[in-house]
Protein backbone atom coordinates (compact mmCIF):
# COMPACT_ATOMS: atom_id res chain seq x y z
CA UNK A 1 0.00 0.00 0.00
CA UNK A 2 1.32 2.84 -1.14
CA UNK A 3 0.69 7.01 -1.11
CA UNK A 4 -0.28 7.88 -4.71
CA UNK A 5 -1.82 11.03 -4.70
CA UNK A 6 -2.92 14.13 -2.74
CA UNK A 7 -6.00 16.12 -3.39
CA UNK A 8 -5.14 20.14 -3.99
CA UNK A 9 -8.45 21.15 -5.29
CA UNK A 10 -11.36 18.84 -5.06
CA UNK A 11 -13.72 20.89 -6.47
CA UNK A 12 -17.47 21.15 -6.12
CA UNK A 13 -17.93 17.81 -4.76
CA UNK A 14 -15.18 15.15 -4.78
CA UNK A 15 -16.27 11.90 -3.03
CA UNK A 16 -14.65 8.32 -2.13
CA UNK A 17 -16.94 5.74 -3.88
CA UNK A 18 -16.58 1.82 -4.38
CA UNK A 19 -19.55 -0.36 -6.17
CA UNK A 20 -21.44 0.47 -2.73
CA UNK A 21 -22.81 -0.65 0.35
CA UNK A 22 -24.99 -3.36 0.03
CA UNK A 23 -27.15 -5.58 2.54
CA UNK A 24 -28.35 -2.93 4.95
CA UNK A 25 -30.73 -1.36 3.72
CA UNK A 26 -33.14 -3.24 6.52
CA UNK A 27 -31.28 -0.82 8.81
CA UNK A 28 -31.98 2.50 6.56
CA UNK A 29 -28.62 2.82 5.40
CA UNK A 30 -29.04 3.59 1.54
CA UNK A 31 -26.25 2.00 -1.30
CA UNK A 32 -23.92 5.32 -2.36
CA UNK A 33 -21.23 4.56 -5.00
CA UNK A 34 -21.25 5.86 -8.02
CA UNK A 35 -24.05 7.82 -9.72
CA UNK A 36 -22.44 6.69 -13.63
CA UNK A 37 -21.86 3.19 -12.98
CA UNK A 38 -21.07 2.79 -16.38
CA UNK A 39 -18.26 5.31 -16.77
CA UNK A 40 -17.00 3.95 -12.98
CA UNK A 41 -17.09 0.36 -14.10
CA UNK A 42 -15.41 0.92 -17.15
CA UNK A 43 -12.50 2.83 -15.18
CA UNK A 44 -11.75 0.14 -13.38
CA UNK A 45 -11.99 -2.42 -15.98
CA UNK A 46 -9.32 -0.46 -18.28
CA UNK A 47 -7.21 -0.90 -15.52
CA UNK A 48 -7.50 -4.40 -15.11
CA UNK A 49 -9.19 -3.46 -11.09
CA UNK A 50 -11.69 -5.55 -9.43
CA UNK A 51 -15.15 -4.24 -9.84
CA UNK A 52 -15.69 -2.76 -6.74
CA UNK A 53 -12.03 -0.91 -6.58
CA UNK A 54 -12.50 2.61 -5.02
CA UNK A 55 -12.33 5.72 -7.07
CA UNK A 56 -13.12 9.12 -7.09
CA UNK A 57 -16.01 11.12 -7.58
CA UNK A 58 -15.64 14.44 -9.32
CA UNK A 59 -18.73 16.85 -9.48
CA UNK A 60 -18.25 19.34 -12.00
CA UNK A 61 -14.50 19.20 -12.71
CA UNK A 62 -12.61 22.23 -11.19
CA UNK A 63 -10.45 19.74 -9.41
CA UNK A 64 -6.26 19.02 -9.31
CA UNK A 65 -4.89 16.73 -7.26
CA UNK A 66 -0.77 15.75 -7.16
CA UNK A 67 0.61 12.75 -7.72
CA UNK A 68 2.85 11.21 -4.76
CA UNK A 69 3.67 7.43 -6.46
CA UNK A 70 3.97 6.35 -10.02
CA UNK A 71 0.93 4.76 -11.09
CA UNK A 72 -1.80 3.84 -14.16
CA UNK A 73 -5.03 6.15 -14.11
CA UNK A 74 -7.44 6.79 -16.24
CA UNK A 75 -10.08 9.63 -16.09
CA UNK A 76 -14.18 8.44 -17.44
CA UNK A 77 -17.60 10.12 -17.12
CA UNK A 78 -18.15 13.41 -18.77
CA UNK A 79 -15.72 14.66 -21.52
CA UNK A 80 -13.83 17.25 -19.25
CA UNK A 81 -11.01 19.18 -20.47
CA UNK A 82 -7.65 16.79 -18.41
CA UNK A 83 -4.33 17.66 -18.28
CA UNK A 84 -1.40 16.27 -17.14
CA UNK A 85 1.25 18.80 -15.83
CA UNK A 86 -0.34 21.21 -18.38
CA UNK A 87 -0.29 18.69 -20.91
CA UNK A 88 -4.00 18.03 -22.51
CA UNK A 89 -4.97 14.55 -22.30
CA UNK A 90 -7.74 12.34 -23.40
CA UNK A 91 -10.41 11.11 -20.95
CA UNK A 92 -11.20 7.40 -21.08
CA UNK A 93 -7.55 6.45 -22.08
CA UNK A 94 -5.25 4.86 -19.43
CA UNK A 95 -1.65 7.35 -18.78
CA UNK A 96 1.02 6.58 -16.55
CA UNK A 97 1.68 9.14 -13.65
CA UNK A 98 5.27 9.50 -12.16
CA UNK A 99 5.41 11.17 -8.75
CA UNK A 100 5.25 14.56 -8.54
CA UNK A 101 2.79 14.65 -11.86
CA UNK A 102 -0.22 17.01 -11.44
CA UNK A 103 -3.84 16.44 -12.62
CA UNK A 104 -6.22 18.86 -13.66
CA UNK A 105 -9.45 18.56 -14.74
CA UNK A 106 -11.76 21.30 -16.12
CA UNK A 107 -15.04 21.83 -16.71
CA UNK A 108 -18.16 22.31 -19.92
CA UNK A 109 -21.21 20.90 -20.41
CA UNK A 110 -20.83 17.67 -21.44
CA UNK A 111 -21.94 16.26 -18.56
CA UNK A 112 -21.75 16.62 -14.68
CA UNK A 113 -19.15 13.95 -13.39
CA UNK A 114 -16.50 11.90 -13.81
CA UNK A 115 -14.38 9.03 -12.50
CA UNK A 116 -10.55 9.16 -11.56
CA UNK A 117 -9.68 5.46 -11.31
CA UNK A 118 -5.40 4.25 -10.36
CA UNK A 119 -4.40 0.89 -10.80
CA UNK A 120 -5.20 -0.91 -7.63
CA UNK A 121 -7.93 1.37 -6.82
CA UNK A 122 -7.91 3.99 -3.58
CA UNK A 123 -7.42 2.54 0.01
CA UNK A 124 -9.76 3.09 3.08
CA UNK A 125 -11.22 1.31 5.74
CA UNK A 126 -14.59 0.19 4.76
CA UNK A 127 -17.90 0.93 7.06
CA UNK A 128 -20.27 -1.54 6.94
CA UNK A 129 -18.38 -3.41 4.23
CA UNK A 130 -17.64 -0.10 1.55
CA UNK A 131 -15.72 3.17 1.27
CA UNK A 132 -18.85 4.52 -0.61
CA UNK A 133 -19.28 7.86 0.76
CA UNK A 134 -22.78 9.14 1.56
CA UNK A 135 -22.63 12.60 3.13
CA UNK A 136 -26.66 12.30 4.81
CA UNK A 137 -25.62 8.82 6.29
CA UNK A 138 -22.41 9.89 7.37
CA UNK A 139 -20.87 7.09 6.29
CA UNK A 140 -17.86 5.75 4.31
CA UNK A 141 -14.69 8.60 2.48
CA UNK A 142 -11.60 8.78 3.59
CA UNK A 143 -12.05 9.04 7.77
CA UNK A 144 -15.60 7.10 7.46
CA UNK A 145 -17.35 9.77 8.13
CA UNK A 146 -19.08 10.31 5.31
CA UNK A 147 -17.11 13.11 4.45
CA UNK A 148 -16.34 14.19 0.73
CA UNK A 149 -12.47 14.52 -0.45
CA UNK A 150 -10.60 18.17 1.07
CA UNK A 151 -7.91 20.09 -0.25
CA UNK A 152 -4.60 18.22 1.50
CA UNK A 153 -6.08 14.55 1.76
CA UNK A 154 -3.84 12.32 0.42
CA UNK A 155 -4.96 8.72 -0.30
CA UNK A 156 -3.32 5.47 -0.46
CA UNK A 157 -3.49 2.69 -3.47
CA UNK A 158 -3.99 -1.15 -3.21
CA UNK A 159 -0.77 -2.74 -5.31
CA UNK A 160 -2.27 -2.81 -8.92
CA UNK A 161 -0.89 -3.96 -12.33
CA UNK A 162 2.29 -2.44 -13.33
CA UNK A 163 1.69 -2.93 -16.76
CA UNK A 164 1.69 -0.14 -18.92
CA UNK A 165 -2.26 -0.27 -20.54
CA UNK A 166 -2.21 2.98 -22.36
CA UNK A 167 -3.24 1.75 -25.70
CA UNK A 168 -6.45 0.52 -23.47
CA UNK A 169 -9.82 2.50 -24.59
CA UNK A 170 -13.26 1.11 -24.14
CA UNK A 171 -14.53 -1.59 -26.81
CA UNK A 172 -18.30 -0.77 -28.38
CA UNK A 173 -19.85 -3.89 -26.60
CA UNK A 174 -20.95 -1.29 -23.97
CA UNK A 175 -21.27 2.00 -25.25
CA UNK A 176 -19.98 5.20 -22.95
CA UNK A 177 -21.21 8.22 -25.10
CA UNK A 178 -24.23 10.38 -23.57
CA UNK A 179 -26.23 11.14 -26.80
CA UNK A 180 -27.44 14.82 -27.26
CA UNK A 181 -31.36 13.93 -26.87
CA UNK A 182 -30.93 10.69 -24.75
CA UNK A 183 -34.03 8.37 -24.47
CA UNK A 184 -34.28 6.55 -21.16
CA UNK A 185 -35.78 3.01 -20.70
CA UNK A 186 -38.06 2.90 -18.02
CA UNK A 187 -39.66 -0.18 -16.96
CA UNK A 188 -43.30 -0.51 -15.31
CA UNK A 189 -42.73 -0.78 -11.61
CA UNK A 190 -44.63 0.16 -8.58
CA UNK A 191 -47.92 1.76 -8.49
CA UNK A 192 -48.00 1.63 -12.56
CA UNK A 193 -51.55 -0.21 -12.25
CA UNK A 194 -53.46 2.79 -10.31
CA UNK A 195 -51.68 5.10 -13.43
CA UNK A 196 -54.11 6.24 -15.65
CA UNK A 197 -53.42 5.06 -19.09
CA UNK A 198 -53.57 9.11 -20.00
CA UNK A 199 -50.46 9.36 -17.70
CA UNK A 200 -49.08 6.60 -19.29
CA UNK A 201 -48.74 7.42 -22.26
CA UNK A 202 -48.10 11.28 -21.28
CA UNK A 203 -45.13 10.05 -19.86
CA UNK A 204 -43.38 8.72 -22.58
CA UNK A 205 -45.23 11.40 -25.40
CA UNK A 206 -43.89 14.30 -23.96
CA UNK A 207 -40.33 15.97 -23.54
CA UNK A 208 -38.75 15.72 -20.07
CA UNK A 209 -35.89 18.34 -18.58
CA UNK A 210 -33.92 17.56 -15.71
CA UNK A 211 -33.96 20.15 -13.30
CA UNK A 212 -31.63 22.22 -10.74
CA UNK A 213 -33.13 20.31 -8.45
CA UNK A 214 -30.68 17.38 -8.66
CA UNK A 215 -28.22 15.70 -6.38
CA UNK A 216 -26.80 12.59 -5.07
CA UNK A 217 -30.32 11.69 -3.52
CA UNK A 218 -32.64 12.18 -6.62
CA UNK A 219 -32.99 14.26 -9.79
CA UNK A 220 -36.57 16.29 -9.94
CA UNK A 221 -37.33 16.58 -13.90
CA UNK A 222 -40.02 19.08 -15.39
CA UNK A 223 -42.28 17.68 -18.01
CA UNK A 224 -44.10 20.56 -20.22
CA UNK A 225 -47.59 19.01 -18.64
CA UNK A 226 -47.63 17.46 -15.32
CA UNK A 227 -49.18 13.82 -15.17
CA UNK A 228 -52.98 13.73 -14.44
CA UNK A 229 -54.84 12.09 -11.89
CA UNK A 230 -51.80 10.87 -9.78
CA UNK A 231 -52.41 8.61 -7.00
CA UNK A 232 -52.55 9.58 -3.02
CA UNK A 233 -49.62 8.94 -1.26
CA UNK A 234 -48.88 5.37 0.52
CA UNK A 235 -47.93 3.96 3.82
CA UNK A 236 -44.18 4.67 3.43
CA UNK A 237 -42.41 1.30 1.60
CA UNK A 238 -39.12 -0.11 0.59
CA UNK A 239 -37.42 2.53 -2.51
CA UNK A 240 -34.99 0.83 -4.80
CA UNK A 241 -32.88 3.21 -6.92
CA UNK A 242 -33.71 4.35 -9.97
CA UNK A 243 -37.25 4.70 -9.21
CA UNK A 244 -39.53 7.40 -10.61
CA UNK A 245 -41.78 8.80 -8.14
CA UNK A 246 -44.86 10.77 -8.97
CA UNK A 247 -45.88 13.06 -5.77
CA UNK A 248 -48.84 15.39 -6.01
CA UNK A 249 -47.53 17.80 -8.50
CA UNK A 250 -47.35 15.41 -11.15
CA UNK A 251 -43.86 16.48 -12.23
CA UNK A 252 -41.20 13.13 -11.46
CA UNK A 253 -38.74 12.33 -9.28
CA UNK A 254 -35.82 9.93 -9.83
CA UNK A 255 -33.83 8.18 -6.57
CA UNK A 256 -30.42 7.96 -7.45
CA UNK A 257 -27.35 6.47 -5.17
CA UNK A 258 -28.13 8.10 -1.77
CA UNK A 259 -31.82 7.67 -1.90
CA UNK A 260 -33.47 7.53 1.40
CA UNK A 261 -34.84 4.14 1.98
CA UNK A 262 -38.53 4.33 2.87
CA UNK A 263 -40.88 6.26 0.27
CA UNK A 264 -44.67 7.30 0.23
CA UNK A 265 -44.89 8.59 -2.93
CA UNK A 266 -46.51 6.53 -5.76
CA UNK A 267 -43.98 5.17 -8.62
CA UNK A 268 -44.73 4.61 -12.01
CA UNK A 269 -41.61 2.83 -12.96
CA UNK A 270 -37.59 2.59 -12.46
CA UNK A 271 -34.79 3.20 -14.83
CA UNK A 272 -33.20 0.60 -16.61
CA UNK A 273 -29.23 0.24 -16.03
CA UNK A 274 -27.95 2.52 -18.88
CA UNK A 275 -30.15 4.87 -18.27
CA UNK A 276 -29.30 6.03 -15.05
CA UNK A 277 -26.26 6.15 -15.93
CA UNK A 278 -27.17 8.33 -18.46
CA UNK A 279 -29.22 10.60 -16.31
CA UNK A 280 -26.73 10.57 -13.80
CA UNK A 281 -24.49 13.43 -16.57
CA UNK A 282 -27.60 15.36 -17.46
CA UNK A 283 -27.50 18.98 -16.73
CA UNK A 284 -30.02 21.12 -15.64
CA UNK A 285 -32.27 21.97 -18.50
CA UNK A 286 -30.90 19.34 -20.43
CA UNK A 287 -34.11 17.60 -22.87
CA UNK A 288 -35.13 13.62 -23.08
CA UNK A 289 -37.71 11.44 -23.59
CA UNK A 290 -38.86 8.46 -21.65
CA UNK A 291 -39.53 5.05 -23.68
CA UNK A 292 -41.17 1.77 -21.64
CA UNK A 293 -38.96 -1.27 -21.99
CA UNK A 294 -39.96 -4.51 -20.85
CA UNK A 295 -38.21 -6.11 -17.37
CA UNK A 296 -36.88 -9.24 -19.39
CA UNK A 297 -35.40 -6.78 -21.96
CA UNK A 298 -34.02 -4.72 -18.98
CA UNK A 299 -33.00 -8.00 -17.05
CA UNK A 300 -30.78 -8.82 -20.80
CA UNK A 301 -29.01 -5.57 -20.59
CA UNK A 302 -27.86 -5.98 -16.46
CA UNK A 303 -27.09 -9.49 -17.25
CA UNK A 304 -24.87 -8.67 -20.25
CA UNK A 305 -23.34 -5.51 -18.26
CA UNK A 306 -23.08 -7.92 -15.06
CA UNK A 307 -20.99 -10.28 -17.24
CA UNK A 308 -18.47 -7.92 -18.96
CA UNK A 309 -17.59 -5.65 -15.74
CA UNK A 310 -17.17 -8.79 -13.76
CA UNK A 311 -19.84 -7.72 -11.30
CA UNK A 312 -20.12 -10.11 -8.33
CA UNK A 313 -22.57 -8.63 -6.74
CA UNK B 1 -55.74 -15.39 9.41
CA UNK B 2 -56.51 -14.61 5.92
CA UNK B 3 -54.77 -11.89 4.61
CA UNK B 4 -54.22 -10.51 0.97
CA UNK B 5 -50.92 -10.06 -0.63
CA UNK B 6 -49.70 -9.50 -4.23
CA UNK B 7 -46.38 -8.96 -5.78
CA UNK B 8 -45.04 -5.82 -7.86
CA UNK B 9 -42.04 -5.26 -9.83
CA UNK B 10 -40.13 -2.89 -8.12
CA UNK B 11 -36.98 -2.78 -9.70
CA UNK B 12 -34.81 -4.59 -12.51
CA UNK B 13 -33.32 -6.95 -10.11
CA UNK B 14 -36.05 -6.32 -7.68
CA UNK B 15 -39.71 -7.38 -6.62
CA UNK B 16 -41.73 -5.94 -4.00
CA UNK B 17 -44.08 -8.45 -1.68
CA UNK B 18 -47.64 -5.79 -0.59
CA UNK B 19 -49.19 -7.06 2.46
CA UNK B 20 -52.75 -4.82 3.31
CA UNK B 21 -52.41 -1.24 2.98
CA UNK B 22 -52.55 -0.43 7.05
CA UNK B 23 -50.38 0.46 9.80
CA UNK B 24 -50.94 -2.71 11.72
CA UNK B 25 -49.03 -5.09 13.79
CA UNK B 26 -50.52 -8.34 12.60
CA UNK B 27 -49.44 -6.94 9.31
CA UNK B 28 -46.14 -6.14 9.75
CA UNK B 29 -45.84 -9.25 12.22
CA UNK B 30 -45.87 -11.15 8.49
CA UNK B 31 -44.04 -9.09 6.54
CA UNK B 32 -41.10 -9.51 9.25
CA UNK B 33 -41.85 -13.43 9.89
CA UNK B 34 -41.18 -13.71 6.19
CA UNK B 35 -38.37 -11.75 5.99
CA UNK B 36 -37.40 -14.37 8.80
CA UNK B 37 -37.62 -17.57 6.75
CA UNK B 38 -35.59 -16.40 3.38
CA UNK B 39 -32.90 -14.92 5.37
CA UNK B 40 -33.15 -18.78 7.16
CA UNK B 41 -33.68 -20.36 4.03
CA UNK B 42 -31.07 -18.00 1.81
CA UNK B 43 -31.88 -18.88 -1.44
CA UNK B 44 -28.90 -18.64 -4.10
CA UNK B 45 -31.05 -15.87 -5.76
CA UNK B 46 -31.58 -13.85 -2.83
CA UNK B 47 -29.70 -10.82 -2.36
CA UNK B 48 -31.21 -8.88 -0.13
CA UNK B 49 -34.57 -8.60 1.79
CA UNK B 50 -35.59 -5.19 2.96
CA UNK B 51 -39.03 -4.96 5.22
CA UNK B 52 -41.44 -2.49 6.33
CA UNK B 53 -44.33 -1.56 7.74
CA UNK B 54 -46.67 -3.35 5.27
CA UNK B 55 -44.30 -4.22 2.40
CA UNK B 56 -41.13 -6.06 1.50
CA UNK B 57 -38.42 -5.83 -1.17
CA UNK B 58 -36.68 -8.21 -2.24
CA UNK B 59 -33.14 -8.21 -4.37
CA UNK B 60 -32.48 -11.47 -6.31
CA UNK B 61 -29.36 -11.79 -8.57
CA UNK B 62 -30.25 -11.69 -12.12
CA UNK B 63 -27.55 -14.32 -13.37
CA UNK B 64 -29.29 -16.99 -11.19
CA UNK B 65 -33.35 -16.92 -11.73
CA UNK B 66 -35.42 -13.99 -13.62
CA UNK B 67 -38.34 -12.90 -12.22
CA UNK B 68 -41.12 -15.19 -13.18
CA UNK B 69 -38.65 -17.98 -11.46
CA UNK B 70 -38.21 -15.46 -8.08
CA UNK B 71 -42.19 -15.73 -7.80
CA UNK B 72 -42.70 -19.54 -7.99
CA UNK B 73 -40.14 -19.77 -5.61
CA UNK B 74 -42.10 -17.37 -3.07
CA UNK B 75 -45.43 -18.24 -3.84
CA UNK B 76 -45.54 -21.45 -1.69
CA UNK B 77 -43.41 -19.66 1.37
CA UNK B 78 -45.90 -17.10 1.40
CA UNK B 79 -49.07 -19.68 1.48
CA UNK B 80 -47.26 -21.36 3.96
CA UNK B 81 -46.75 -18.23 6.07
CA UNK B 82 -50.36 -16.94 5.47
CA UNK B 83 -51.95 -20.31 6.99
CA UNK B 84 -49.77 -20.19 10.03
CA UNK B 85 -51.20 -18.00 13.54
CA UNK B 86 -47.85 -17.52 14.08
CA UNK B 87 -47.41 -13.75 15.78
CA UNK B 88 -44.22 -13.88 17.58
CA UNK B 89 -40.92 -13.68 15.81
CA UNK B 90 -37.81 -15.84 16.34
CA UNK B 91 -35.02 -13.36 16.76
CA UNK B 92 -36.68 -10.52 18.33
CA UNK B 93 -35.30 -9.09 21.12
CA UNK B 94 -36.86 -6.84 24.37
CA UNK B 95 -35.28 -3.65 25.06
CA UNK B 96 -35.47 -1.48 27.94
CA UNK B 97 -34.44 2.21 26.75
CA UNK B 98 -33.44 4.88 29.46
CA UNK B 99 -35.09 8.08 28.43
CA UNK B 100 -34.44 11.78 30.26
CA UNK B 101 -38.03 13.85 30.17
CA UNK B 102 -36.69 16.95 30.92
CA UNK B 103 -38.50 20.41 29.21
CA UNK B 104 -34.31 21.85 28.82
CA UNK B 105 -33.78 18.54 26.85
CA UNK B 106 -36.95 18.27 24.73
CA UNK B 107 -38.24 21.27 23.19
CA UNK B 108 -41.99 20.24 22.68
CA UNK B 109 -42.60 18.44 25.89
CA UNK B 110 -44.29 21.67 27.54
CA UNK B 111 -46.52 22.07 24.67
CA UNK B 112 -46.98 18.55 24.12
CA UNK B 113 -48.51 18.50 28.17
CA UNK B 114 -50.46 21.11 27.58
CA UNK B 115 -52.19 19.70 24.50
CA UNK B 116 -52.69 16.89 27.06
CA UNK B 117 -54.36 19.27 29.61
CA UNK B 118 -52.34 17.70 31.59
CA UNK B 119 -48.90 17.63 33.24
CA UNK B 120 -45.34 16.64 31.71
CA UNK B 121 -45.64 13.67 34.18
CA UNK B 122 -48.65 13.01 32.54
CA UNK B 123 -46.84 12.52 28.81
CA UNK B 124 -44.16 10.63 30.87
CA UNK B 125 -46.59 8.05 32.43
CA UNK B 126 -48.58 7.57 28.94
CA UNK B 127 -45.11 7.11 26.76
CA UNK B 128 -43.58 4.79 29.06
CA UNK B 129 -46.68 2.62 29.60
CA UNK B 130 -47.04 0.39 26.06
CA UNK B 131 -44.53 -1.77 25.32
CA UNK B 132 -43.62 -0.81 21.81
CA UNK B 133 -43.09 -2.91 18.64
CA UNK B 134 -40.40 -1.62 15.42
CA UNK B 135 -42.35 -1.80 12.76
CA UNK B 136 -39.54 -1.06 10.44
CA UNK B 137 -36.08 1.18 10.00
CA UNK B 138 -35.32 3.77 7.43
CA UNK B 139 -34.88 6.99 6.55
CA UNK B 140 -31.40 7.50 8.01
CA UNK B 141 -29.29 4.55 9.21
CA UNK B 142 -31.20 2.96 12.57
CA UNK B 143 -33.81 5.69 12.49
CA UNK B 144 -36.36 3.19 14.16
CA UNK B 145 -40.39 3.58 13.55
CA UNK B 146 -41.88 2.03 17.09
CA UNK B 147 -45.94 2.07 17.41
CA UNK B 148 -48.31 2.91 18.58
CA UNK B 149 -48.20 5.83 21.11
CA UNK B 150 -51.39 6.35 23.42
CA UNK B 151 -54.28 7.65 21.17
CA UNK B 152 -54.21 10.59 24.08
CA UNK B 153 -50.65 11.39 22.87
CA UNK B 154 -50.51 11.32 19.05
CA UNK B 155 -50.05 15.00 17.70
CA UNK B 156 -48.76 15.86 13.96
CA UNK B 157 -45.60 16.65 12.82
CA UNK B 158 -44.32 20.11 12.70
CA UNK B 159 -45.75 22.12 10.14
CA UNK B 160 -42.13 22.68 8.96
CA UNK B 161 -39.31 20.88 10.36
CA UNK B 162 -36.41 21.78 12.98
CA UNK B 163 -33.11 22.33 11.16
CA UNK B 164 -31.48 20.21 13.36
CA UNK B 165 -33.04 17.59 15.95
CA UNK B 166 -30.23 16.72 18.40
CA UNK B 167 -28.82 12.99 18.64
CA UNK B 168 -30.69 10.92 20.89
CA UNK B 169 -34.03 12.84 20.91
CA UNK B 170 -37.33 10.70 21.86
CA UNK B 171 -39.89 11.93 19.69
CA UNK B 172 -43.00 11.62 18.69
CA UNK B 173 -45.61 12.13 15.80
CA UNK B 174 -49.22 10.53 15.11
CA UNK B 175 -48.87 6.87 16.10
CA UNK B 176 -45.60 6.45 16.08
CA UNK B 177 -42.12 7.18 18.18
CA UNK B 178 -38.39 6.87 17.61
CA UNK B 179 -34.88 8.03 18.40
CA UNK B 180 -33.15 10.63 16.28
CA UNK B 181 -30.11 8.04 15.84
CA UNK B 182 -27.67 11.65 14.85
CA UNK B 183 -28.50 15.21 14.99
CA UNK B 184 -30.53 15.89 12.02
CA UNK B 185 -33.30 17.67 10.39
CA UNK B 186 -36.80 16.21 11.50
CA UNK B 187 -39.83 17.29 11.93
CA UNK B 188 -41.35 15.00 15.21
CA UNK B 189 -42.57 16.24 18.62
CA UNK B 190 -39.64 16.07 20.76
CA UNK B 191 -40.22 15.09 23.99
CA UNK B 192 -37.07 13.20 25.53
CA UNK B 193 -33.35 12.37 25.51
CA UNK B 194 -31.48 8.78 25.40
CA UNK B 195 -27.67 8.95 26.38
CA UNK B 196 -27.60 5.65 24.67
CA UNK B 197 -29.68 3.27 23.46
CA UNK B 198 -29.16 -0.54 21.30
CA UNK B 199 -29.39 -1.10 17.50
CA UNK B 200 -33.22 -2.30 16.98
CA UNK B 201 -34.04 -4.74 14.59
CA UNK B 202 -37.68 -4.29 12.99
CA UNK B 203 -39.57 -6.87 14.96
CA UNK B 204 -38.13 -5.84 18.12
CA UNK B 205 -39.98 -4.75 21.38
CA UNK B 206 -39.32 -1.89 23.60
CA UNK B 207 -40.37 0.24 26.86
CA UNK B 208 -39.03 3.22 27.44
CA UNK B 209 -38.02 3.75 31.21
CA UNK B 210 -37.66 7.55 32.80
CA UNK B 211 -34.75 8.82 34.37
CA UNK B 212 -33.49 11.50 36.08
CA UNK B 213 -31.61 14.44 34.94
CA UNK B 214 -28.71 13.41 37.53
CA UNK B 215 -28.64 9.76 35.89
CA UNK B 216 -28.47 11.16 32.22
CA UNK B 217 -26.09 13.39 32.21
CA UNK B 218 -23.87 10.67 34.29
CA UNK B 219 -24.67 8.02 31.50
CA UNK B 220 -23.42 10.59 29.24
CA UNK B 221 -20.29 11.04 30.57
CA UNK B 222 -20.23 7.03 30.78
CA UNK B 223 -20.68 7.34 26.84
CA UNK B 224 -17.96 9.44 26.39
CA UNK B 225 -15.27 7.73 28.20
CA UNK B 226 -16.21 4.60 26.06
CA UNK B 227 -14.66 6.92 23.30
CA UNK B 228 -11.43 8.62 24.93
Amino acid sequence: MTEVLEITQPGLLATLQDFGRFGHQAQGVTEGGPMDERAFLWANRLLGNSYNAAQIEITLGQFKAKFRHATLFVVTGAEFPLSLNGNSIKSWRVYQAQAGDTLSVGHNDSGLRSYLAVSGGFRAEPVLGSVATVVRDGLGGLQQQGKPLAKGDVLAAEAGLAKTLESRRPSSSVVTAIPSRPVLDLIPAGQIQQFSSAARELLVGQTYQVTNKQDRMGVRLQGQQPLPQVPASMISEPLPMGSVQVPADGQPIVMMNDHQTLGGYPKIGVLSWTARSILAQLPAGRKFQFRWLELAEAQRELRQVWRFFNVMR
Amino acid sequence: MTMNWQFQTAAVDALMIQFAPHIDLQINAKVHQLATRLRQQQPDWLREVVPSYRSLLLYYDVLECNEAQVKRALKPVIDELMKTDETTQLDAQHHVIEVCYDPELAADLETVAEHLKGSVDDVVRLHTAPTYHVYTLGFAPGFAYLGDVDERLRLPRHATPRQKVPRGSVAIAEQQTAIYPRTSPGGWQLIGRAAAWPELQAGDTVRFKAITRQDYERLCADAEQQYD
